[in-house]
């Protein structure tokens, strides 16, 4: 009788092995936890269609050109046209309307109708456009701002209303509202900046402070000066957010606490390149050069050190959401220059906007 | 208690002078001076720089150490886990035969020990054995990850135990069918069948699914459910090493699960011990 008990005792252990491991396993197949992120390291092929889609602008061929017998110049995107030219500038371009049609835009959207749209609500009623569907890029650099796409049914007037207005070279309009004071009641004075915006061919608008410019970018476009050296060149319209960065804005966006890297930076006339990705998961390239090779390389290592310290740092502290994102961090050292790659993977980026999920009276931002 | 832990000093003992032990951790320690001399790692502010092996570039990117070194963690800990068993299996197939060896059963019965003690002993010390060549291993890896990098994790360690468990459920089987038919090869016959049926109990879901609805499918989950997922602790393993998210419910159920097999299995062992007339 004792000899059977050890039995029915193996039995009974099979049969709680097999509950205790039912209720560990489960029965339903796990999702795979992995983050697949694609970093925009070059023009793929659906960039290159989009690029050479975007080649609408037809320059003039110049008098010498045909007597010379020479081929007139190619077709060029008008956006890239008009950038400021030259190296070692700022720009960053915005595919705003990949970026609206992406799983970061459409959490973003949320965000917007959770607050209230009533200012794109405005733009839609009084300007006549509507940024989410007529926007198609946005450019961003130290002297304004340009937005490219379609405004064929715009009313301009209704936005700057006592601007004054006139034409400028073939296609080309140019808003100007002088800068302006006004007394407050309390006796001080508050002063407001010039503004100006051109329009052309109802398909490019341009916000800054100075005319002069906006008529540059308006000459660069109807041929009248060179725009063969842009800011960005078409190799680099890869990613959904692109551009070039200067050292000295560079420099300003490395946080004071990292001293050491932005003095290194600025000695080496570090320039950036910038790709992001927002196709799934978040992916940005920053493509470094310099002019000294070998210093080069230790920024990058320096760089290196930096962002896992960060993350070391972010660990300690208890912030495992920067701790996440910093693990995707690593830069990559090249012969000239090096790539620092960052990752933001989707589900966090769901995480910190969940609040928009929600309804505005349950509580939130 | 006490019992116990002589017979399995003995097993130990013997364990000592055979050449499998030998060789066991010889090659560990051989695996492990290899590393330290070929392998060579740049840290710099807690990130790796330059990895390279017989002076080959492995990687050239600079990213944390922890998270670049995590495919090496990763690779190790799967290589502890299936290499440990492995060998375990192969390496200590031979001891329940020669447990029932004739003369020596004989003298070990003669031994103011009951049966259940001799037989728990004997599987105590086999499976101590094996715990101290995986822990030996994840051990010297932990520390030359330590020296070499400033990578101080105790993720190779933990899996280690975890193999160790697992073998422990693994051997049990082993030593039981030992006792049904004295045969070495049979017995590693078995402890390698029962690892393959614990890696495909591991994916037990994701093979399912692949069956058609109905009775294949119903009796594939049904036959799998009783079998310890090791698949499932080697991915487990795995994340630990890597210091990776793991699930620890669902971790402590599959242990304690494994655990319970272990015991069934030798209960079995010790009812056949306990009937046949050695």
């Amino acid at each position: 009788m004792r000899r059977r008990s050890w039995l029915v005792a193996a039995a009974v252990l099979f049969m709680l092995a097999a509950v205790v491991m039912l209720y560990g396993q489960g029965e339903v197949v796990p999702a795979p936890a992995t983050v697949e992120v694609e970093f925009p390291r070059q023009l793929r092929p659906a960039e290159q269609e989009r690029l050479q889609s975007r080649r609408t602008l037809r320059p003039v061929p110049s008098v010498d050109m045909a007597t010379q017998g020479r081929r007139p110049p190619q077709p060029r995107d008008p956006v890239l046209a008009a950038l400021p030219q030259g190296r070692g500038r700022t720009a960053v371009v915005l595919e705003a309307n990949a970026l609206r049609h992406s799983p970061v835009g459409a959490l973003l959207l949320e965000c917007i109708n959770r607050q209230g749209n009533q200012g794109l609500e405005r733009m839609r009623q009084e300007l006549g456009v509507n940024p989410l569907e007529d926007f198609d890029r946005v450019v961003v650099t130290p002297e304004g701002m340009m937005v490219s796409g379609h405004f064929q049914e715009a009313r301009w007037d209704s936005l700057l209303r006592d601007a004054s207005s006139r034409s400028y070279g073939d296609k080309g309009r140019i808003f100007e509202q002088p800068a302006r004071r006004r007394s407050l009641p309390d006796g001080t004075v508050q002063e407001s900046r010039a503004h100006v915006m051109g329009v052309w061919d109802e398909q490019l608008v341009m916000f800054g402070e100075s005319v002069t410019e906006v008529q540059q970018a308006f000459d660069r476009l109807e041929g009248r000066a060179a725009a063969d050296n842009p800011a960005i060149r078409e190799e680099q319209t890869f990613g959904d957010i692109y551009g070039v960065l200067s050292p000295e804005d560079l420099a300003r966006l490395v946080p004071r606490q990292q001293a050491e890297l932005v003095e290194q930076l600025r000695q080496v006339g570090a320039q950036v390149e910038l790709h992001v990705d927002a196709r799934s998961d978040l992916g940005m390239v920053a493509h470094v050069t310099g002019t000294d090779p070998r210093k080069l390389q230790d920024v990058g290592k320096a760089m290196g050190g930096a962002l896992a310290l960060g993350r070391l740092d972010a660990q300690v502290k208890g912030d495992e959401r920067l701790a996440s994102v910093l693990e995707f961090a690593r830069v990559q050292p090249g012969l000239a220059s090096f790539n620092l790659e960052m990752a933001l993977p989707l589900s966090f980026l769901e995480e910190q906007l969940a609040f928009c999920r929600k309804q505005p009276d349950a509580g939130g931002p | 208690m006490r019992p116990l832990l002589e017979v399995a000093w003995q097993v130990l003992v013997e364990a000592a002078q055979r050449k499998w032990t030998l060789a066991l951790f010889l090659g560990i320690t051989g695996v492990l001076v290899l590393l330290s001399w070929s392998l060579q790692l740049e840290v710099l502010d807690g990130a790796l720089a330059a990895s390279r092996l017989f002076g080959v570039v492995l990687r050239s990117d600079i990213r944390a150490v922890d998270v670049a070194l995590r495919p090496l963690l990763s690779v190790s800990a799967y290589l502890i886990f299936y290499g440990g068993l492995g060998f375990g299996i192969i390496a200590c197939c031979d001891f329940g035969p020669n447990l029932l060896a004739p003369g020596r059963i004989e003298h070990l019965l003669s031994l103011p020990l009951r049966r259940w003690q001799l037989l728990g002993g004997t599987f105590l010390g086999v499976w101590m054995l094996a715990l101290a060549g995986a822990l030996y291993g994840s051990a010297g890896l932990t520390l030359l990850l330590g020296l070499k990098a400033g990578l101080w994790t105790v993720g190779p360690v933990l899996a280690a135990l975890l193999a160790g468990v697992t073998f422990a459920a693994i051997y049990a089987v082993m030593l039981t069918a030992a006792l049904f038919v004295r045969s070495a090869a049979l017995s590693a016959a078995l402890g390698s069948g029962m690892l393959l049926l614990g890696i495909i109990a591991g994916y037990r879901a994701q093979i399912s699914v692949l069956l058609e609805p109905g009775f294949s499918r119903m009796a594939f989950r049904a036959m799998t459910a009783l079998i310890p997922r090791v698949s499932a602790l080697a991915d487990a393993s795995v994340a630990l090493a890597a210091s990776s998210a793991v699930e620890l419910p669902s971790l402590w159920s599959l242990l304690a699960g494994v655990v319970l097999f272990g015991m069934g299995a030798l209960a079995v062992g010790v009812w056949r011990f306990e009937e046949g007339d050695f």
